[in-house]
């Protein structure tokens, strides 16, 4: 709005009258300006108005990218994972099905893995088993499970840490029991079978807790 | 006035905007706050302070501390860091896996010497999965969540300051001036008890170009009876009492004491992720009392 001159009156004097003209086109060009600065600086400093948002974090997904590993033991279950590929699950496959027509009993649904105590897994693992064994209600006999624990590389330390990270991945994924083996505990479950000597059987088994 | 409701009602809408976002708002976000667990430990978060330290407040109150002292930290960034602590029996082996799930990492991984660290990676679940790697080759890292700006690098905090801190003040501090350094982790930096108090007493006996004033009415000076008091002041040279004297805090020092000792905000919450020191923080400097 603009104030004009218009016709003169009588008096000398000049009528002000109010007449509507466009707005400028640089006042356009700078609202939008100060609105694209707006937008900018609300997206890096106004967290998307989550009160867990503080700079310099910018959104709940920033800062989930930031946000610590809340399961400690992941990575000793994933080289578990690893390990179990590599030397289990050639019988007992990556799905813990066994493979029952050549006498490899399934890790699914069975009551040595979800045994609370890890120690028969470590025996089982560390030195393999011949002999009939039970597997939910079902007798397999024709297998015998190799000494795969101890035909791992490594010296007593390693192996023991790797037949415990095998025993996490085994009871946590196909077990859903919480919480891992510790390499300390296998160690000391093998130092206590050091004298026993070929594979044991189901029985031999069954005397460990 | 023609329009008056009209000017009425425009000023009113446009206070009562900002009033919804600036107070009703954040009122309704954190008004209702509570202590949180810690991440990933799960430890309560804050602690509620002793009944000396809440005295302890009111002292730091009274006596202005927060005209001289922020408790505020800011933060300009976060960087996650890798650092590879065991290269275990195949050092090769860890190379590769590094080089495979971090190649930026492995440029400059020589692995002779351990714990070495290994560079910054853009967030968490890359670090994860180069420290799975790592570990799937048989050596081992560790992942450290690290806040950085210039408050983290003087050490007055290890990761910026949210709402969850002050959660049990009951008069917020945060203070707008910094005559004096930061004190939210005063508890953790200068964890000993008698160089708080020393410091209170004359601050040029601990820091020698402090532009702190002392506080000698927080304590008494005394004749020395017939043992000296256990709590008296370890002072020598031009800040010794005069022979056969005493300098013993009063119950108020040993309070506001108790306050600075609990100050401390290091615990890694989920609104500000930080990974803790390994170990725990040690007493500070030595108390120069020559």
């Amino acid at each position: 709005m603009k104030t004009e001159t218009s016709q003169p009156t009588g008096t000398g004097e000049i009528e002000p009258t109010v007449t509507m003209t466009a707005i400028p086109v640089w006042l356009m060009a700078l609202l939008f300006v100060l609105l694209f600065f707006g937008a900018w600086y609300f997206d890096l400093y106004g967290g998307w108005f989550d009160a867990r948002v503080y700079a310099p974090y910018r959104s709940v997904p920033d800062l989930a990218r930031y946000q610590p590993n809340s399961d400690p033991d992941a990575n000793f279950v994933a080289f578990g994972k690893k390990l179990y590929s590599e030397n289990c699950a050639v019988c007992h496959m990556e799905t813990g099905v066994g493979n029952p027509a050549n006498g490899c009993p399934p890790l699914i649904d069975s009551e040595w893995v979800h045994h609370e105590a890890p120690d028969r897994m470590i025996m089982l693992i560390s030195r393999g088993l011949t002999g009939p064994i039970t597997v939910n209600g079902k007798v397999y006999n024709t297998g015998t499970m190799l000494a795969v624990g101890d035909s791992l590389p490594g010296d007593e330390k390693e192996k023991s840490a790797k037949i415990a990270a095998i025993a996490s991945y085994v009871r946590r994924h196909f077990g859903e029991l919480p919480g891992v083996v510790k390499p300390d505990h296998a160690e000391a479950v093998r130092a206590g079978i050091k004298d026993h000597s070929g594979y044991f059987t189901a029985e031999d088994l069954m005397k460990a807790p | 006035m023609k329009s008056g409701s009209l000017v009425f009602l425009t000023a009113f809408v446009a206070l009562a905007f900002s009033w919804t976002g600036f107070v009703l708002v954040p009122q309704l976000q954190l008004g209702r706050l509570e202590a949180a667990k810690t991440v990933p430990a799960g430890d309560a978060y804050p602690v509620a302070r002793s009944g000396q330290a809440r005295q302890g407040a009111e002292v730091y109150r009274s006596l202005g501390c927060v005209y001289c002292h922020s408790r505020q930290i800011g933060q300009q960034g976060t960087t996650v860091e890798v650092t590879l602590t065991s290269v275990g029996t195949n050092a090769a082996n860890v190379l590769s896996a590094i080089q495979k799930a971090a190649p930026h990492l492995a440029a400059t991984a020589s692995l002779a010497s351990v714990p070495q660290v290994l560079g910054q990676v853009a967030d968490t679940a890359l670090a994860d999965d180069a420290v799975t790697a790592i570990a799937e080759a048989g050596g081992e890292a560790t992942v450290a969540i690290l806040p950085d700006g210039p408050d983290i690098r003087r050490r007055w905090g290890r990761r910026r300051s949210v709402a969850q801190d002050y959660l049990y003040d009951p008069v917020v501090q945060p203070g707008i001036r910094r005559f004096g350094p930061d004190l939210t982790d005063a508890g953790a930096t200068r964890a000993s008890a008698e160089w708080q108090l020393l410091h209170l007493y004359a601050p040029k006996t601990v820091v020698p170009d402090s532009t702190m004033p002392g506080y000698p009415f927080l304590f008494v000076e005394r004749k020395i009876g017939k043992t000296p008091a256990p709590d008296a002041l370890p002072l020598s040279g031009t800040f010794a009492p005069p022979d056969g004297h005493e300098v013993v805090p009063t119950e108020e020092a040993q309070a506001l004491v108790a306050y600075l000792l609990s100050l401390r905000a290091d615990a890694p919450l989920y609104e500000s992720p930080v990974t803790p020191p390994p170990a725990p923080a040690t007493n500070g400097v030595a108390v120069a009392t020559k």
